[in-house]
């Protein structure tokens, strides 16, 4: 299980990476074909560059759950002892992964509900954009549950 | 439910959430659970609805692209090319290693629009470098954070462009108004510290000579052609805002792969994953922010402060010092974007109302926006800073008070003189100049 989660991870960093490059891609053509007669005015350039953000927002906010990387902000002072930090971060994570069990229920239904939605420009289908959503969800849960079992052995082994 | 009672619920979540430490983007979320669940005219699939109307969105674009611009040009060497040409402007100047600091994170906001893509570098460049010439520990971080603050304010901006996005303000005219408080603030901190440098006998170097000026100059200018390209483009209207970071980032890959040499594949696929996930966080924080800010305008919350402070009667300069004020507090807790969507929406009708011209609403509240970027708890470029030298946020506390007191006579300065603030950006319009 533990390979697949490092796995899964990894493609979820490659993917993000390719995102991030390929957003560049239809910004810059929107720009050549403006001032330039080599390629003619494409409508789906915007587009396309706005539903790759879409993705790189949700596979990102993925992998920030495994990083523990998401900002928090110290209002109260850090618990000294290493138990009361486990017992702080698992607080945080059972929260977290409430939510996002809501959030995958909530957002598979949407994209279900999308399914036969198309896009304005390109037409293809908006259950392709809303999928990420509960994808990403799913990934957090993912991530979470490796996070509070790594956290609860400790606490059972005495380490924390 | 009353509106009042609705905010408090949501204000009681979100709050309840942050002190127990739950990222700020899902102590957001939280805070909208119980309405959407609640009211039978709602339910949670809204959240998802607003998050994607909110990520569908082309304006948005500008964050990660001014944010790889920024990771390239400092792994590219174009940080370094510009640190020695700042040695010859302000080398002599007391304590000269924290001037370069400063003047650096004024050229690097002319190229780059993340203050935390400067606060990053800034911090490994100059931390450690000044404490080995003996400058204080507290103060190195403390001038490294509060420069990168530039980079918000000095066009191009982030912050302006998303506030451009979301309140229909001229990007352009932002960019304008950016300038003056910009050199202002810089020169702000320089004052500061030459009395540090002063009090504390922090060195200074020998004055370069005007060839040394001439030649470290012409190494930098292909980096310092930069801003030329993307505010002068967007200013004369040849690219929108997202484009020009676009563009920004082709023209730093040039200089980093072709000119200098610097970038090959392996340090572009670390670019394209750091600006990826640390946009992606930052944007995912956005969208939760969003379903919170629309829960608030469902309510009317909005409507009701405008009704509770009308009865104030406020003028525009105490409406402007109530703005700057109420962002100053909240900067503390959030980060600036989704302080904007959140805050910055509450406070527009309010604005209008007491005829605030919408430009000076929007350099007040991005200058006092930036200021939260080094305040405790939630300063994001101070926190950048300590994690550097792993020194905790507490020590650096009085550094950054002793810093940010004259600079908020800067921000008092923007508000109580709107004609001397607004006669650049009155230069042009949306599509150029006049």
């Amino acid at each position: 299980m533990r390979k697949f989660i490092s796995l899964y991870y990894r493609l979820l960093c490659g993917l993000i990476t390719a995102v991030v490059g390929f957003l560049l891609f239809p910004v810059t053509l929107q720009v050549v074909s403006r001032y330039t007669s080599l390629i003619p005015t494409w409508l789906w350039t915007e587009e396309a560059a706005r539903f790759c953000l879409i993705w790189m927002i949700m596979l990102g906010a993925t992998i920030a759950v495994r990083k523990r990387a998401h900002f928090n902000i110290d209002l109260l002072p850090e618990p000294k002892t290493p138990q009361g930090k486990v017992f702080s971060r698992l607080l945080v994570d059972v929260v977290v992964a409430a939510f996002g069990v809501a959030f995958l229920w909530v957002s598979a239904n949407y994209a279900y509900d999308a399914r036969t939605e198309v896009s304005e420009i390109t037409e293809i289908s908006m259950a392709l954009m809303y999928v990420a959503f509960p994808i990403s969800a799913a990934g957090w849960l993912l991530f979470l549950g490796e996070l509070i079992y790594d956290d609860l052995r400790r606490l059972a082994k005495g380490e924390a | 439910m009353s509106p009042g009672l609705i905010a408090a619920m949501m204000f009681g979540v979100l709050f309840l959430g942050l002190v127990v430490r739950i990222p700020v983007a899902f102590s957001l979320a939280l805070a909208c659970v119980l309405p959407l669940s609640l009211d039978p005219r709602l339910n949670l699939s809204v959240m998802v609805s607003q998050m994607f109307s909110t990520f569908n969105s082309f304006v948005l674009l500008a964050v990660p692209f001014f944010l790889m611009a920024a990771n390239l040009m400092n792994t590219g060497g174009i940080t370094t090319r510009m640190f020695n040409w700042t040695r010859t402007m302000v080398g002599h100047m007391p304590g000269s290693l924290a001037q370069m600091n400063v003047i650096l994170s004024m050229l690097f906001a002319g190229v780059s629009g993340s203050s935390t893509a400067d606060a990053a570098s800034m911090s490994k460049i100059f931390i450690n470098s000044q404490v080995k010439e003996g400058y204080g520990m507290t103060f190195s971080i403390a001038i490294t954070a509060v420069s990168s603050i530039l980079a918000v304010i000095i066009p191009p901006s982030i912050l302006m462009i998303v506030w451009g996005g979301v309140f229909n303000t001229s990007i352009s005219q932002l960019y304008m108004a950016g300038v003056l408080p910009g050199l202002l603030l810089t020169g702000t901190m320089m004052l500061v510290v030459y009395g540090y440098a002063k009090i504390n006998n922090y060195p200074t170097y020998e004055r370069a000579t005007f060839r040394d000026f001439l030649r470290t100059g012409a190494i930098a200018l292909p980096a310092m052609i930069t801003p030329a390209i993307i505010v002068g483009g967007k200013l004369l209207g040849w690219f929108t805002a997202t484009e020009s970071g676009a563009i920004a980032v082709l023209y730093a890959l040039f200089l980093t792969g072709v000119i200098y040499r610097e970038v090959g594949w392996k340090q572009l696929k670390s670019v394209l994953y750091d600006t990826g996930s640390f946009s992606a966080m930052s944007l995912f924080c956005l969208g939760t922010a969003s379903v919170f800010g629309w829960l608030l305008a469902y309510y009317k919350i909005p409507q009701a402060l405008v009704g509770f402070l009308a009865a104030y009667q406020l003028g525009p300069m105490a409406t402007g010092i109530l703005v700057a004020a109420v962002f100053l507090v909240v900067g503390c807790f959030l980060d600036a974007i989704p302080a904007i969507i959140i805050v910055g929406t509450v406070l527009q009708p309010m604005v209008a109302q007491a005829g605030l011209d919408p430009v000076h609403f929007g350099i007040i509240s991005i200058v006092s926006l930036a200021f939260g970027l080094i305040t405790p708890p939630y300063g994001l470029c101070l926190l950048i800073a300590c994690a550097t030298v792993n020194v905790k946020i507490i020590a650096v506390l009085k550094d950054i008070l002793i810093m940010l007191l004259p600079m908020i006579l800067v921000l008092l300065a923007i508000i109580l003189l709107p004609d001397v603030f607004l006669f650049l950006p009155r230069l042009v319009t949306e599509s150029g100049f006049k």
